[in-house]
This record gives C-alpha cells, sequence and structure tokens, in this order.
C-alpha cells in the first residue's frame, strides 16, 4: 500500500500547515491497527490526541455541587419542568393506532382470503356456461397457487405479472 | 447573545473547560474547582452588558478558564516554593514534570504515558495550544480569541510545540520502552 498521502500530511502537521480536517484524517488513520512500521514512532501521539478528546470527565457530583453552589447564592437556574397527570386511557393512547391498524390487516385479510377460497371452488361452469358439468368441483386449496389450475377447470383467467411469477417460482 | 441556560448551554462545557484547566493546574480538584468558578461567574453575569455581546460563550469560558487556572497555579507556587528554588525559575515546569499522571489516563492506556509525559514538557502556553487545536480541534483565530493572542502568535508556538515533540519522538523510535 502506498501512504505517500500520510507521510505528506505528516510533514505538513509538523509543519503546522495542515488543517483540522486534515489532522483528523491522521488521528482516525494512526487509530487503526494497520500501520505501517515506519510510521509506527508517530502512532501513540496521534491515538493521545484522539483519546484526551473524551478524557476527564467531570462526574455528576460536580453537576450537584454546582447546583448546591448556586442554590445557596439564591441564584438557582429554574427548571422549566411541565407536569402531566395520565390518565390510564392516555397512556394506551398511542396503542390505539396500532391496534386499529392490526384489526383491519386481519378484517381484509381475512376477508380476501375466503373470497379467494370460495372463487377456486366454484368452476366457471358453476354459473351455467359449462352445461352439462355443472357440478362444483372440489379443488384442495393448496393447489390453487397453480394458474394452469383455473384453465383445466375451464376457468377464465387473466395472467398477470402475478401469476406469472409465482409460475416461475413454481418451476 | 441570548437568554443563557445553565443546563443546556453552561453545564456541557464542563468538560472542555476541565480538560483545558488541567493543563494549566496539573491538578484535578484545582482544575475542578476553576471550572466550578468560571461556571457559577459566567452564570452570575448572565445579565451583563458584557456578557450580553459575548459571540461565543465558549470561547468567552475557556479564556476565563485559562485565566483563572493561570492564576492558581502562580498563588501555588508562591506558596510551595521557598526562596532557594525561585532562583531557579521555571518551577512550574519542573513540578509538572514530576506531577503523577491523572489515574484515569493510567488505568486506560499504559502505552500512552510516554506520550502524556512528552505533552507536560512543554511549556504552559505550547501546551495550552496543543490541548486546544490538537484535542479540542480550534480554529488558529479561535485559539488566539481564547487566549488572548495574535493568530500569529498561535501559529508560531503551535510550530514550536509540534517540532518539540518530532524531535522527541524521533528520538525515542521504540516509543520509549
Amino acid at each position: 500500500m502506498d501512504y505517500k498521502y500520510i507521510e505528506q500530511l505528516i510533514e505538513r502537521y509538523f509543519d503546522c500547515t495542515t488543517t483540522v480536517a486534515e489532522e483528523r484524517i491522521l488521528k482516525a488513520f494512526f487509530s487503526q491497527n494497520d500501520v505501517p512500521a515506519h510510521l509506527e514512532q508517530y502512532a501513540d501521539l496521534f491515538v493521545y490526541e484522539e483519546e484526551q478528546k473524551e478524557a476527564e470527565m467531570l462526574d455528576e457530583d460536580f453537576d450537584k455541587r454546582v447546583m448546591e453552589r448556586l442554590e445557596a447564592d439564591g441564584d438557582a437556574p429554574v427548571i422549566h419542568v411541565k407536569i402531566q397527570h395520565l390518565t390510564f386511557a392516555d397512556r394506551i393512547r398511542p396503542l390505539f393506532r396500532a391496534a386499529a391498524a392490526v384489526a383491519i390487516v386481519v378484517l381484509i385479510g381475512g376477508s380476501m382470503h375466503r373470497a379467494y377460497v370460495t372463487h377456486t371452488i366454484e368452476p366457471i361452469s358453476s354459473f351455467g356456461v359449462g352445461g352439462e358439468e355443472a357440478q362444483g368441483i372440489t379443488v384442495n386449496p393448496a393447489e390453487t397457487d397453480n394458474p394452469n389450475l383455473f384453465i383445466q377447470n375451464g376457468e377464465k383467467v387473466a395472467i398477470t405479472v402475478d401469476t406469472l411469477g409465482a409460475r416461475k417460482k413454481a418451476e | 447573545m441570548n437568554e443563557i441556560d445553565f443546563r443546556h448551554d453552561l453545564l456541557p462545557l464542563k468538560n472542555k473547560l476541565f480538560r483545558v484547566a488541567l493543563r494549566i493546574t496539573l491538578d484535578r480538584p484545582e482544575a475542578e474547582d476553576v471550572v466550578e468558578d468560571v461556571l457559577v461567574k459566567t452564570w452570575e453575569m448572565r445579565h451583563t452588558p458584557e456578557l450580553q455581546q459575548v459571540v461565543s460563550l465558549e470561547s468567552y469560558c475557556l479564556t476565563m478558564t485559562r485565566n483563572l487556572a493561570l492564576d492558581r497555579a502562580k498563588r501555588r507556587e508562591a506558596q510551595n516554593v521557598s526562596l532557594d528554588d525561585e532562583a531557579h525559575g521555571h518551577i512550574a515546569e519542573e513540578r509538572a514534570d514530576t506531577n503523577p499522571l491523572p489515574d484515569q489516563l493510567m488505568e486506560r492506556d499504559e502505552q500512552l504515558r510516554w506520550v502524556h509525559e512528552l505533552f507536560m514538557q512543554l511549556p504552559e502556553k505550547q501546551r495550552s495550544i496543543m490541548q486546544l487545536r490538537d484535542v479540542e480541534e480550534h480554529s488558529y483565530q479561535e485559539i488566539a480569541e481564547i487566549m488572548q493572542i495574535t493568530e500569529s502568535d498561535v501559529k508560531v508556538t503551535l510550530f514550536r510545540a509540534r517540532q518539540a515533540l518530532k524531535l522527541l519522538i524521533q528520538k525515542h523510535p521504540n516509543n520509549g520502552l
């Protein structure tokens, strides 16, 4: 791999001609594990700089102490808190929409399934088109995926992308 | 500057201010006190014309942090140093060299200790500029504003600091091991 760009950046870093963005590239480069041997001597410097960004945290005890001092001075910042009383209905309100969506899917799904099954087990002849073969044919609903079945049963069928797709899949 | 909110505008600056203060005081409790003072003072001044004119609250707080930290470092130096030592000068810098590392850093990465020591060997001005540029990623202009010096002074000082580090790094090709 060619490290010319990084080498150039390092040189410019020490000459103070790099931008903050370029210095970030250096930090990112040296933070990964794949540093070539000849550049390794610089790794610790950039890793250290990167790590120091998140170093030396002041904890919540500090916050508490400062707040107490402000309160003691009688100049505590006002904290705006909105108090809302939630009834049980308010709490479950977000669930209403989800429940409604589920109900719609179940209802539509159920009625579509029924319509589909009813349709497939009643050949077109049952409407008087087929003449003598007026009795219904029992069709295993599991076989109704086969689009040829409609034709075999003398039904009119529209070939759509969907049905072709289903056929392709079956093959 | 609009109305200052303590929790949203001032308190989130605490870690950055602390890191900058620590580079100067080299002492955690002292740095913590500095940050506390800066936050409280800035808050108390929020309605003054001086603060109303402030463009960057962060820069303003950083300037105050550095000034208060320098005051404390000076005061401590005056308290702790005998007349004999004072004759040698640069006492603060010598103290910096032997000062123990922050525990957090030692635990996190023993390997980076030597770089930390290199950083701490730099004079305060170089150290603060290195912190503001290489760690906090401020522009030269912002650093000049924070440290109340000219931009070219920032550049020259940063150049010296980086060159010094380069030399020290190249002297220790095995990372000081």
